[in-house]
């Protein structure tokens, strides 16, 4: 049997925008317009490494773009990327996925060489290469962006000659705790037993190998588009001999990479040592990003004699407004998304804790709130509860409201020591 | 402490009053209005704590009934102290006096320890205080109050809570209001509405994309359409065009057909037989015109051969012609050569002849020759003239050193001769000088004596002396006189010097002699002094004598010391100096004898120095003797002689050397010459004699040149010859040939004679061409008809039916006018289609909504960081609020939680607590309910009730910590109902278990409610200017 290559992606999401960026304007055009073409980026180093390298074929497990945008550029960019790799004797099969349910589809219609399973039932196609028959693929999209149905049952082994890849491709939520909606649920032992030598997913945004021979594989999206994306981005290279998989390996896409950079400000005596402490952060995230733009969110940690001056707004707006421009003149560019401070002051908050004072009182209160999510909730329900931000604005769970609260009690400590 | 007694000396209404014996605890004080009870109120505030400032306003009670403004009081401290705190008006307070009960004086500070730093506004407000004072909240806002009944315990925090709160209050409304429209939130929620309808429109316009597609495809179905209907229209229009087309042709087709029919002629014809001929009879006639030049050439040559004879011998020559040509110019050289040669081989013989002559008679080539080499010869002289030089100098050297020496011995002999006269000198100057010394001491010896007998004459003195001339006058004279002497000396000699000097010595001693005479009449002791005198004479003389013998007169005896050491000195000095010169003598008695020695030296040098050059001289002659050179030369001559001897050899050698040259180039010249008669001769030509070889030779190498081109010019013709006959008879069997084809072509036309021939094609000619135009005719028919062949088109045409030209062109016109209007239709539709094309090109390509995206996401991020923010601040608001609450409930300042138990006694539990909320100087009572209520929110009895409830409370604190204070009240519980006024008197009761509480009141009706509680209450009558114990059931006014 020949050995052979096929690459396997997932959860493109094509122009689709960055979160949580509040301050990219004109005044930075170039990050602007690598936030707006990144997800074009990626796709657009797949379709170069398929073109270049001859796989033999792309798999590609749903979410290719959000139906919600209705970009038609990007499934005009897609199917032209498509046609690239047909063109190159590389073709590609495509399920839909929650974001791009089959139904109310793509506006385009596909070039030869590319196969997008239907919703109905599980379709299996061949894949033939030089008259010998190299894989069966089978697969089966989801019908709209709620699916609930358990697609992995339609999906069995088509008989086919033996030594021949079988894999299975399909858009859906393995367990219950994968931090994404439920659609398409299944549990792992499912698919391990189906008979499939390799699981094509797609949904969960994480790089996942949950299983290996059978293989079942999430390959991550291909371009993180927020904080909690950080860190490389791509899709999986599956290397097959003897009609099975060898093994399985990771490749960058990302056109911009997020990252997290922390920033220790124990022995930092000034605001000023912080500053170049978040300049020298910029710097590693600029060596971390391997060539490509970076945005960073820096966190600053630890206790320090800085802290009390940290807890001012206006001075984190200032050591991000400068960080900000150093990054944003770099080559690439580093693009500091938020400057977060969780640093403690060197004050002994226990001790305060137990005095009886007013502070004291405060902390106690504090520490009667912390196992009191109702009474949290209140204090912000007046927020919460305006209409207008119902939808947009998500009630925090319960390890950030904790967190809301220590940097609350910080605070009243500041406020109540400020000329004390 | 309490208040024992009290003694208003003028206060008010009041003057003299005294009140004793008050007891401790409750003392109730009733009187009418004006009777004076807030006059007793003020009196206590003005002692304890001072008279008001006049500025102030406040009423000072100036004393109204006369007196001395002011009193004292008797206080009793905890510990049983008693003291008498007197006070008159003045500044700062007033006039104080402290004294202990005994009358001695204790201090002010003495009442400030019994009053525990209480100020006087505290005492006012809190103390001793009236209804007015009871009926404001601002009297308990001052900072003593405030500090014991707001802040206390809170710490630090409390003082900055009320900051944080606005702080944060500020902080939350920034950024979030409901319904506002300015804080950040509020803007980001009317921004992210904006940017989603800016969406809506966005998506909506990309909706059309797929409704573009409809409409697209509508139009590609209506070209599609045009596009066959065009079709259609494009086949028949084709067809009515290629109708109209062929119709005119088909008709000349038919009509030349026809004509064809009709003509006469053969219908064969030999295939390019009018061309052939013609290129026939050209082809004859240029073969003709060639043979004719052909003769003509080859007699031409023929001719030139003949001319072309001569003599040719000379080519044989050739080589012997060339190696002459080639050495012409070498042959001339070396004549010219050969003549130079001989020409200076003469010169350098005359310039022999001359240089011999220049050496002298005897000097010829044989003699010169004989000379050996000049270079030793040279090195000879050299030589000769060096050691000759040394010679002379060696001798010259001697000769001047001797001369040097001889000089150097006359200056050492004259020296000496001028040593030897200076020793005669001295030896004079020194025998001189010995005299003048042994005078000199003899006078020096006589001055001294003379300084004895002087002493003496003093002793005498002391007798008046009688006039005489004074002594000194002979010593001045005589003095003078060796004076003169002395000066005269150096100058006008001993002779002059002296007789000048013994003029003035004798004119000296007739002085003295004339003073002597004169004092001969004296006493004994003038005789003594006589004596004296006359042995003072007698040295004096003597010393004179001496000093003229040393030729010293002028000097005076008083310088002969002087002058003895000088002489003695300049002996001395003679004498050294003799010594000196007696050696100076002996060393140059010594130089001279080694001169002597030196100078026959230098003579025996010179002598031998002369016998070496005599040698030198021999040496010289010797040589040139055996050189064959002439003896007389001197060695400074020989280089000139040998410099010519030089001269002629060299043109001895030159003379021969051009011989030489002249000789070789003979030989050259010999073997041209030879070379050239060989040539002549083999040529059989003669040998001129005299002829110049290099003309004879040029004649021959023209000679030869031209038997050369003869010769090529001949070969060239008859080569020439050869070519010529050959042609000939290529073109004579040309011709042959070209009349037989000539022959053949008539015959197969069947023609006798050429011109038959051509008359035959003429006929011939116009029936082709009549048959071209139909084969023409019918090409264009098929061309027009494409594909159809002849019969078809008649049979297409004759289908037509009955039509014209005409009719067709119009058929034509109509199917154009048709097909335009669906081009039209076409490129309407083209366009739309474009139109829309770029518009879904333009959809599918813009990042509008891209943009507006991240526009969104940015100010969803932006939300979320505000309400992150706006989170933090509320929680830090909500933790103060629930903080200062608890604080407030569970960590109350005693004072005001003992208000709090007033309170409620007063309110009999209406109300339950008092709150002072942090930060703040106010204060709320607290409901059972747990509501909280403002003062104001209050009735205004249960308000004085709070108030009142707060000064016990904070006495009752003040007490616990001090000496607790006399407490004076002025009718507090007159807004009162009847039960609260009664638990207010239970609470003043209780109060006044520990403090001193003096209780004014114009009711008698309070006085029954204390009563009815403790009806031992003591109770004083205040009235008609005074104040005194109440006695009875009802309190008189008058006791």
């Amino acid at each position: 049997m020949t050995a052979f290559t096929f690459f396997h992606a997932a959860d493109l999401h094509l122009d689709t925008p960055f979160r949580g960026l509040t301050a990219v304007a004109d005044a930075h055009p170039e990050v602007v317009r690598a936030v707006t073409t990144a997800t074009f980026d990626a796709f657009d180093r797949l379709v170069a490494d398929a073109v270049r390298e001859r796989p033999a074929f792309v798999v590609i497990a749903g979410d290719v773009f959000d139906s919600a945008e209705r970009s038609v550029r990007a499934q005009l960019r897609f199917r032209d990327g498509l046609a690239r790799m047909a063109a190159a004797g590389v073709p590609s099969y495509v399920v839909h996925g929650n974001h791009d349910p089959a139904e109310g589809g793509p506006a385009v219609a596909w070039p030869a060489g590319v196969h997008v399973f239907g919703w109905e039932d599980a379709e299996a196609v061949s894949v033939v290469r030089d008259g010998e028959p190299l894989a069966v693929l089978a697969g089966v999209s989801h019908r709209r962006r709620a699916e609930s149905r358990r697609l992995h049952r339609k999906l069995a082994p088509p008989a086919g000659p033996r030594g021949v890849l079988r894999v299975a491709v399909l858009h859906c939520n393995v367990g219950s705790d994968t931090g994404h909606e439920p659609y398409a649920p299944c549990e792992l032992a499912d698919l391990v037993g189906a008979g499939f030598d390799y699981w094509a997913l797609g949904h969960v945004h994480e790089r996942a190998v949950l299983h290996e021979d059978p293989w079942v594989v999430y390959p991550g999206n291909f371009q993180g588009r927020s904080i909690r994306e950080a860190g490389p981005r791509g899709y999986v290279r599956v290397s097959v001999a003897g009609g099975r998989p060898v093994s399985v390996a990771f490749s960058a896409t990302d056109a911009v990479r997020w990252m997290r950079q922390a920033v220790d400000v124990a022995g930092l005596p000034t605001i000023d040592a912080v500053d170049r402490a978040v300049a020298d952060a910029v710097d590693r995230a600029a060596a971390a990003a391997d060539g490509r733009p970076a945005i960073v969110r820096v966190e600053l940690r630890g206790r320090g004699p800085v802290a009390a001056d940290l807890a001012r707004p206006e001075a984190l707006a200032d050591l991000t407004e400068r960080a900000r421009d150093a990054g944003a003149a770099l080559e690439p560019f580093v693009w500091v998304e938020r400057l977060v401070s969780a640093c403690r002051p060197e004050v002994d908050l226990d001790a305060r804790r137990r005095a009886l004072d007013l502070l004291g009182q405060v902390l106690r209160v504090a520490q009667d709130l912390r196992s009191d999510p109702d009474a949290l909730a209140a204090a912000w329900a007046e927020l919460h509860d305006h209409p207008a931000l119902r939808r947009d604005l998500a009630v925090p769970r319960r390890e950030d409201a904790v967190a809301v609260l220590a940097e609350a009690e910080l605070l009243c400590v500041e406020l109540l020591e400020r000329d004390g | 402490m309490r208040i024992r007694a009290l003694h208003i000396d003028g206060f008010g209404l009041f003057r003299d009053v005294t009140v004793t014996g008050l007891p401790p605890g409750l003392v109730v004080l009733l009187g009418d209005n004006e009777a004076g009870k807030s006059t007793c109120l003020g009196f206590v505030r003005a002692v304890l704590f001072g008279f008001p400032d006049g500025r102030t306003g406040e009423n000072r009670y100036e004393p109204l009934a006369g007196g001395r403004h002011g009193g004292s009081l008797t206080v009793e401290s905890a510990s049983g102290e008693v003291f008498v705190v007197h006070r008159g008006p003045g500044p700062r307070g007033g006039s104080l006096d402290v004294r202990f009960a005994d009358g001695s004086p204790a201090g002010a500070d003495e009442l400030e320890r019994l009053l525990g730093g209480a100020t006087r506004e505290l005492y006012r407000t809190v103390f001793a205080f009236g209804l007015d004072e009871l009926q404001q909240l601002g009297s308990l806002q001052g900072d003593a109050v405030a500090g014991a009944v707001y802040a206390a315990s809170a710490g630090a925090g409390a003082r900055a809570l009320v900051a944080a709160e606005k702080w944060l209050a500020q902080a939350t409304t920034d950024r979030f209001r409901k319904g506002g429209q300015k804080p950040a939130i509020n803007r980001l929620i009317r921004q992210l509405r904006d940017v989603r309808a800016e969406l809506r429109n966005a998506r909506d316009e990309l909706d059309a994309y797929a409704g573009l597609g409809d409409e697209l495809a509508g139009i590609e179905d209506r070209l599609d359409e045009l596009r066959r209907r065009r079709e259609a229209l494009g086949a028949a229009l084709a067809r009515a065009e290629t109708d109209a087309a062929l119709w005119g042709p088909w008709q000349e087709l038919c009509r030349l057909r026809a004509e064809l029919g009709r003509v006469d002629a053969p219908e064969r014809f030999p295939d390019r037989g009018v061309e052939r001929l013609e290129v026939l009879r050209e082809r004859r006639a240029q073969l003709d015109g060639r043979l004719v030049r052909l003769d003509r050439d080859r007699d031409r040559a023929n001719r030139r051969l003949g001319e072309l004879d001569g003599d040719d011998g000379v080519l044989a020559q050739a080589e012997a012609v060339r190696w002459l040509v080639e050495r012409r110019q070498g042959y001339l050289e070396a004549v010219r050569a050969r003549d130079e040669a001989a020409r200076r081989a003469r010169d350098a013989d005359r310039s022999l002849d001359g240089e011999l002559g220049r050496l002298g008679p005897g000097w010829d080539e044989p003699r010169v020759a004989r000379v050996e080499g000049t270079v030793p010869a040279r090195a000879a002289v050299h030589r000769h003239r060096e050691v000759a030089a040394a010679a002379r100098a060696r001798h010259g050297r001697a000769v001047e050193e001797a001369e040097r020496l001889a000089s150097e011995l006359a200056e050492v002999e004259a020296d000496r001769a001028a040593v030897k006269d200076r020793t005669a000198a001295l030896r004079d100057a020194l025998a001189e000088a010995g005299e003048r010394v042994r005078h000199l001491e003899r006078a020096a010896a006589e001055v001294r004596r003379r300084t004895a007998l002087d002493a003496e004459r003093a002793a005498l003195a002391a007798a008046p002396d009688p006039p005489a001339v004074p002594a000194w006058v002979p010593l001045v004279v005589a003095a003078a006189g060796l004076a003169v002497g002395g000066a005269l000396w150096p100058s006008a000699g001993p002779g002059t010097a002296g007789g000048a000097a013994g003029a003035l010595v004798l004119v000296a001693v007739a002085v003295w002699w004339g003073g002597r005479r004169a004092g001969r009449d004296g006493s004994f002791r003038g005789r003594r002094r006589a004596e004296l005198e006359d042995q003072i004479r007698v040295c004096d003389e003597a010393a004179l004598a001496a000093l003229a013998a040393a030729r010293e007169d002028a000097a005076g005896t008083d310088g002969v010391e002087r002058l003895l050491a000088e002489a003695a000195s300049r002996l001395d000095r003679v004498k050294e100096e003799l010594v000196r010169t007696g050696q100076q003598g002996d060393d140059l008695a010594r130089r001279a004898r080694l001169l002597l020695a030196r100078r026959e030296e230098a003579e025996a040098e010179a002598a031998r120095a002369a016998q070496a050059l005599e040698a030198a001289r021999g040496g010289w002659h010797r040589w040139l003797a055996e050189a064959g050179l002439p003896g007389d030369l001197e060695p400074e001559d020989v280089p000139a002689v040998l410099d010519g001897i030089d001269g002629c050899r060299r043109f001895l050698d030159e003379r021969q050397r051009f011989l030489d040259e002249a000789s070789a180039r003979d030989g050259e010249v010999a073997e041209y010459r030879r070379r050239m008669a060989d040539c002549l001769r083999a040529l059989g030509r003669p040998v001129p004699a005299g002829a110049d070889p290099p003309d004879l030779v040029a004649g021959l190498a023209g000679e030869l040149e031209r038997a050369r081109a003869r010769a090529v010019e001949r070969a060239g013709l008859e080569k020439r010859l050869a070519e010529l006959d050959a042609e000939r008879g290529e073109v004579t069997a040309d011709l042959a040939a070209a009349d037989a084809e000539l022959d053949g072509l008539l015959a197969e036309a069947g023609a006798d004679t050429p011109d038959a021939l051509l008359a035959l094609h003429r006929r011939w000619d116009d029936r082709r061409k009549l048959a071209d135009r139909v084969s023409a005719a019918a090409e264009q028919v098929l061309a027009l008809a494409a594909g159809t062949d002849l019969s078809g088109v008649g049979a297409r045409l004759a289908a037509l039916g009955p039509v014209d030209a005409d009719g067709l062109r119009a058929r034509v016109a109509a199917l154009r006018d048709e097909l335009d209007r669906v081009d039209a239709d076409r490129s309407r539709l083209e366009q739309e289609r474009g139109r829309l094309l770029a518009r879904r090109e333009q959809l599918a390509g813009s990042d509008g909504v891209a943009r507006l995206r991240l526009e969104e996401e940015r100010v969803l991020a932006l939300l979320e960081e505000e309400a992150a923010a706006w989170r933090r601040y509320a929680l830090a608001r909500r933790l103060l609020v629930l903080a200062r609450e608890r604080f407030e409930q569970d960590q109350q300042p005693a004072v005001v939680r003992r208000a709090a138990g007033f309170l409620r006694t007063f309110t009999a539990g209406a109300y339950d607590g008092i709150v002072a909320p942090l930060g703040s100087r106010s204060i709320e009572v607290l409901a059972p309910d747990g509501r909280r209520k403002a003062p104001a929110a209050l009735s205004r009895g249960t308000a004085e009730q709070l108030y009142l409830a707060v000064r016990f409370g904070y006495i009752g604190n003040h007490g616990d910590r001090g000496e607790p204070l006399p407490v004076v009240m002025d009718d507090v519980l007159v807004n009162f109902d009847p039960t609260r006024a009664r638990n207010a008197v239970r609470a003043v009761l209780e109060l006044a278990r520990s403090h001193q509480v003096l209780f004014f009141t114009c009711h008698p009706a309070t006085v029954d409610l204390f009563r009815a509680q403790e009806p031992a209450v003591p109770v004083y009558a205040v009235g008609s200017g005074g104040i005194r114990p109440a006695g009875g059931e009802r309190p008189g006014l008058n006791p």
